[in-house]
């Protein structure tokens, strides 16, 4: 065997991948007979051992606390079940006012003409008397409730109970 | 039975902690938010260290790590559960570990901090390198950790996070062509010249 075999083959040799007996007695027989190599397989024994036994570094307390934070805007933006609902909450609201105003024109025409004299009322009651059953800002505040049961603002495992 | 007896009890955080991976990520997905601090725990030391061992860079290690979770969380919906957790987060890490990595060599200023690039290393046939080209201001870092550690840091970059996750995070060859997307000859290939690399590289100061 040649240093530059016992190169390729050493690494497997050490982790007990070597299954032909015969490689194995050679790389054995090598690492007897060969300084240079038994020098390097010294050096890598020392130097692996003194890795394996250097210590850990801990995370830091920025570490945990900027995770935390960036969690907690991850799930205010990107919870996949909160927002869609609140999207559909949105449509569904927009759908009820213009079917309202459409309804009211029909039917109240003096009404509408209010209406229209105005901008589209959202959440200003006096241009829009007709919109008051349809208490719009209570179904936004309950979509914005639903909202806020699924994301948790607070620490992150710790608001979501 | 009533309703209320046939839900799931949520677990304590303690009880949590005693899952496997794959029962915390499940326990994740069925709503119980407080399973992803358990991987946060189980998961944040070793990630840091994995990094930090292959950057070089501790506090850059930490964004990274920060990062991976932040990927974990955003698409732990899609991971496959039949697979192992700790393949797929190593995964992540080390693929932002070799995009660090890779920044940083086309950064002038860090290319010519590094010795040598490795783009040529897997084809070079393994040699013993000149016992006497060592930099003069390693003469006075006598300290062995301090030495292997800098050895660390001249392997090139696939070879060290091959030689990272194997000597330090103690990986098999088998996770370690998973999480690096290699086949297990390119694992063996890489690891043996890396340790070979290791041990030129402190070899002088062993004697
Ligand atoms: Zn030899």
């Amino acid at each position: 065997m040649t240093c530059s075999d016992f190169l390729h083959a050493y690494s497997e040799y050490r982790d007990g991948l070597l299954r032909d007996p015969a490689a194995v007695t050679a790389v054995e027989a090598h690492l007897k007979g060969c300084p240079t190599c038994a020098r390097l397989a010294r050096a890598m024994a020392i130097g692996l051992s003194a890795l394996r036994d250097t210590e850990d570094v801990a995370p830091s307390r920025r570490f945990r606390t900027e995770l935390t934070h960036r969690l907690r805007a991850e799930v205010a933006i990107g919870d996949p079940i909160a927002p869609t609902h609140a999207g559909l909450a949105a449509a569904l609201l927009l759908a009820a006012a213009l079917g309202l105003l459409l309804y009211e024109s029909v039917v109240r025409p003096e009404i509408a003409a209010v209406v229209r004299s105005e901008a589209i009322p959202v959440d200003t009651r006096p241009y829009a008397p007709a919109l008051t059953d349809v208490t719009l800002p209570a179904f936004t505040h309950s979509a914005l409730q639903f909202h806020s049961q699924q994301i948790p603002l607070g620490s992150y495992a710790a608001f979501t109970r | 039975m009533t309703i209320a007896s046939a839900a799931p009890r949520p677990l304590g955080t303690a009880a949590l902690t005693t899952l496997g991976d794959s029962e915390v990520v499940a326990s994740y997905l069925a709503g119980e938010r407080r399973a992803f601090d358990v991987l946060v725990d189980r998961y944040q030391r070793r990630l840091i260290n994995f990094v930090y061992r292959t950057i070089g860079d501790r506090e850059r290690a930490e964004d990274l790590v920060q990062e991976v979770f932040i990927r974990v969380h955003r698409h732990l919906h899609r991971f496959d559960q039949t697979k192992k957790f700790s393949t797929w987060i190593y995964t992540i890490a080390s693929n932002l570990a070799k995009n660090e990595l890779r920044n940083r060599s086309r950064n002038p200023l860090v290319l010519f901090q590094t010795i040598r690039k490795d783009s040529d290393q897997d084809s070079r046939p393994l040699q013993f390198e000149d016992r006497h080209t060592r930099p003069d201001d390693l003469f006075r870092k006598r300290h062995l950790r301090e030495l292997v550690d800098w050895a660390v840091t001249r392997l090139p970059e696939h070879h060290r996070i091959v030689f990272v996750l194997r000597e330090l995070e103690g990986k098999t060859y088998e996770e370690i062509a998973e999480i690096t997307d290699c086949n297990l000859g390119t694992v063996k290939s890489r690891l043996n010249r890396a340790r070979a690399r290791f041990a030129q590289v402190i070899g002088p100061w062993m004697d």
